[in-house]
């Protein structure tokens, strides 16, 4: 979990990104940054690649696929976080493991471990 | 002497001479002497035997005659007699001769024959009247008694041959005169005309027969010779053609009543087929159109057929005709019902079968305009437009929608109002001259350059339930152009439209509460899985509130106090939200509302000021907690935590370059001193981040010793 320094939450619901903000910490990321836009997400990308990314699907109405296909593009893992359960993710990302809100600690930490240590 | 005598005669000349002077007596003898040239010719010796005492013959005194012309007379006269006895025998008559009281003398053998007489001697001297029965004798008396008296009796009657065979006998009886020219017999000849009776007899029945049939008959019967002349004309042809026969005997029948068409041009007699019948000696039959005295035309059915002479040459024509113009009428008039039958018929199945209600209706209106011949025919709904108070054109048949729209719509006047109240159909012969029509400004009747209606027929369309859905309406050009038939049919017609415009409807409805139906069950689905999100998100909400509210730095009791009134003050913005449906709430309704959640009694000293701004539902519930904070802070620690202090907040529009931006202040006075807190907690954390995030802004706190401040300059949100 050390070499996973840094995290970027992409999650339009302050509360919530906080909630997850303060997980990431606990579980031992050493910087995490948040985006409650996808602008805001799509200049922390170009800014620094972050070792990992948790996104909500729904942001302010659009769909966070397009800034998703540029983390995989980027070489980037990441993992959704949604209010929709049952929603399909399309083809390419049907895949990512997903977090249905709302979640506890220990369901993120099982998921982070999926990206960092595929079986 | 002897030896001259022909030798033919010697014999008897030698035994005439013995027997004389056997007899001793006068004597005649002839007979053919030679003459010295060598010919013959005929003497006759008349002499006497003279005989002696002793009885011998002693001398021949006598002359001898030459008879040779006598004896050429007597041949003659016998040639002549034997001939008037061939011919008599030859006769096929029956030739008799009486006496004057009409007793039979002799029968010529024809007669004979004819009589059927095998022994005439058994009817010789019969009293001729004998032979005939009743009132036949007095005929034959009467003959009798006319030749007697020397002038010819003649008569014809019936009488049985001899074995009883009927006859007819055509009888002549003349007298036979004497030499003094008195009648001394009578001669009777009898000719058999059995067959001539009996053919007359046949051919008066035959005669008789074909008057009772041609005068009798009701077909016109015509009879032309070979110049197609006409030679005969039955009563019926001359109540057909309304002509004598006088008038049309020796004359072409053509010229008379077939002389020309209907368009008034000649007709010829060459093109004519029932003269073909003779040149091409085939019978014709077909329809034709007569002419009548007065000039008229009549429809007559005619058959022609040529009359051939027995070597099958024709020798001209019998025409039969047949006035046709009440069974044309006849079959026009089923042709009509067939015709309006089948189109109701076709139009009840199409309009049954029809739920779509435009094409139902021009259906109804193209049979209409069918069934009455009308020129055309417009169906109306019975609302009225509110502006112009017509009624509103539907369907229209047989003119275009610009020929009717171009004058307006009809109106509810006296011509119109009854069908659109649905008091049954109106019907004009012509609508110029009703005195329904007319009545109403500003045109007074139809419009300048309407389509031109003279003849007018409307029905209304009433509905099951009794409402006047609207009328169907025909016109034409003529007057009286529609009758009661028209009319009635028109409201059968307008009843099948009726339930056909219910069923319509109620198909419509149905559709479109299935349609509704449909949509409500997307929208619930929509719903459910929104309310299933929104559930959650506000589930991670509360449980992030949690979270972040219960940390162990944090007393518990205290900590569950935060918890309890932050879940409030979410409460109250998803209350705020769920009365503007989740679409937009206006800035100040989210601080009032927030306020009034967390401050309660407080609340009046937080005053507001500022323009309408609209903000989304998550900028709302993003505002609202940090209001939330901010007010609960106050009440702990600031401007509300004694009674004296105030909040003002206040915002403004800034419109310089760029967007609008949204200046907010949160101002506390009179309350404590203040001092910035040892630890920034969830308020700190919520204010000064999470609002500046979500609304892509700067949000600044100042703890201002003489009252917290709160700054918020962000774009202007885009509701």
């Amino acid at each position: 979990m050390t070499k996973q320094a840094s995290a970027l939450i992409l999650e339009d619901e302050p509360i919530v990104a906080f909630a997850l903000e303060d997980m990431l910490f606990e579980l031992g990321f050493e910087e995490v940054r948040l985006a409650t836009t996808l602008e805001a997400a799509f200049d922390y990308l170009e800014a620094r690649a972050p070792d990992v990314a948790v996104l909500d699907v729904n942001i302010r109405g659009q769909r966070s696929y397009g800034f998703a296909e540029k983390l995989s593009g980027s070489g980037v893992p990441f993992l959704f976080a949604t209010g929709y359960g049952d929603a399909e993710h399309p083809e390419a990302l049907r895949a990512t493991p997903t977090l249905t809100k709302p979640y506890n600690q220990d369901e993120l930490k099982a998921v982070l471990a999926t990206l960092t240590d595929p079986q | 002497m002897i030896s001259t005598v022909h030798p033919e005669d010697k014999p008897a000349l030698i035994a005439a001479i013995e027997d004389a002077i056997e007899r001793r007596g006068p004597y005649a003898h002839q007979y053919r002497v030679r003459r010295t040239d060598g010919s013959y010719y005929w003497i006759e010796a008349n002499g006497r035997v003279d005989a002696g005492p002793d009885g011998r013959a002693v001398s021949f005194p006598g002359v001898l005659l030459d008879i040779q012309e006598r004896r050429r007379t007597e041949t003659a006269l016998r040639a002549s007699e034997e001939f008037n006895r061939r011919i008599l025998a030859s006769s096929a008559d029956c030739i008799k001769v009486f006496d004057l009281d009409g007793r039979l003398e002799s029968m010529s053998e024809g007669g004979l024959s004819l009589m059927e007489v095998d022994d005439f001697t058994s009817i010789r001297g019969a009293y001729w009247p004998d032979f005939w029965q009743g009132d036949e004798k007095a005929k034959v008396v009467g003959a009798i008694d006319k030749a007697r008296r020397g002038s010819t009796g003649r008569f014809r009657g019936f009488a049985t041959t001899m074995k009883g065979s009927p006859r007819w006998w055509d009888v002549l009886v003349t007298p036979i005169n004497d030499a003094e020219g008195r009648p001394e017999k009578l001669l009777s000849v009898s000719r058999d005309v059995t067959t001539m009776i009996e053919a007359e007899a046949s051919l008066r029945e035959t005669t008789r027969r074909l008057d009772a049939i041609l005068n009798n008959t009701r077909e016109a019967v015509f009879l032309m010779d070979h110049k197609q002349h006409c030679v005969y004309a039955n009563a019926a042809a001359e109540k057909l053609t309304g002509y004598r026969f006088s008038e049309l005997e020796g004359r072409p029948l053509h010229d008379v009543v077939h002389h020309k068409k209907p368009d008034g041009s000649h007709y010829l007699i060459e093109e004519c087929p029932i003269d073909r019948a003779f040149p091409e000696r085939a019978q014709m039959s077909d329809e034709e159109l007569f002419v009548a005295p007065d000039g008229s035309f009549y429809p007559v059915a005619f058959t022609a057929s040529p009359l051939v002479d027995d070597e099958g040459n024709p020798i001209g024509t019998v025409l039969e005709a047949r006035d046709i113009t009440e069974e044309k009428a006849r079959d026009d008039e089923l042709q009509e019902q067939t015709r309006t039958l089948e189109t109701l018929n076709r139009t009840g199945a199409a309009i049954a079968a029809e739920l779509d209600l435009e094409r139902m209706v021009q259906t109804v209106t193209d049979a209409g305009v069918d069934l009455t011949g009308a020129q055309f025919g417009a169906f109306f709904y019975s609302m009225l437009h509110e502006a112009s108070e017509s009624f509103k054109l539907y369907t229209l048949s047989g003119a275009n929608r610009a020929q009717f729209e171009r004058f307006g719509m009809p109106r509810a006047t006296p011509v119109f109002k009854p069908t659109f109240d649905g008091d049954g159909a109106v019907r004009s012969d012509d609508i110029l001259v009703d005195p329904r029509y007319g009545k109403n400004a500003p045109h007074f009747g139809m419009p300048k350059g309407h389509l031109p209606v003279r003849s007018y027929l409307a029905v209304p369309v009433t509905s099951r339930s009794g409402k006047v859905i609207g009328g169907l309406l025909f016109g034409h050009s003529e007057p009286g152009i529609f009758n009661e038939r028209h009319e009635k049919l028109m409201l059968g017609v307008a009843g099948q439209a009726a339930i056909a415009f219910d069923n319509a409807n109620l198909y419509r409805e149905a559709q479109l509460e299935i349609e509704q139906r449909r949509k409500a069950e997307e929208q619930q689905t929509l719903l459910i899985n929104e309310l299933n999100h929104r559930v959650k998100n506000t589930l991670a909400i509360v449980q992030s509130l949690a979270q972040q509210t219960f940390k162990t730095e944090v007393p518990t009791d205290v900590a569950r106090g935060a918890f309890g009134a932050r879940l409030n003050a979410l409460a109250a913005a998803h209350d705020l939200l769920t009365r503007r449906n989740w679409e937009k709430a206006s800035l100040s309704e989210i601080i009032l509302s927030s306020v009034a959640a967390t401050a309660g009694a407080a609340s009046g000293r937080i005053t507001c000021e500022g323009p309408d701004v609209i903000l989304l539902p998550q900028t709302a519930v993003s505002l609202a907690m940090a209001i939330h904070e901010l007010s609960t802070n106050a009440i702990k620690y600031g401007a509300l935590s004694n009674d004296t202090g105030a909040v003002t907040v206040v915002w403004q529009i800034s419109s310089g370059q760029g967007q609008p931006r949204i200046l907010l202040e949160w101002k506390e006075v009179g309350g404590p001193p203040v001092a910035p807190p040892a630890r920034k907690g969830f308020g700190a954390r919520m204010i000064e981040r999470g609002l500046a995030a979500d609304l892509s802004g700067e949000v600044a706190l100042d703890f201002a010793p003489t009252g917290l401040r709160c700054f918020i300059d962000a774009p202007l949100p885009e509701a």
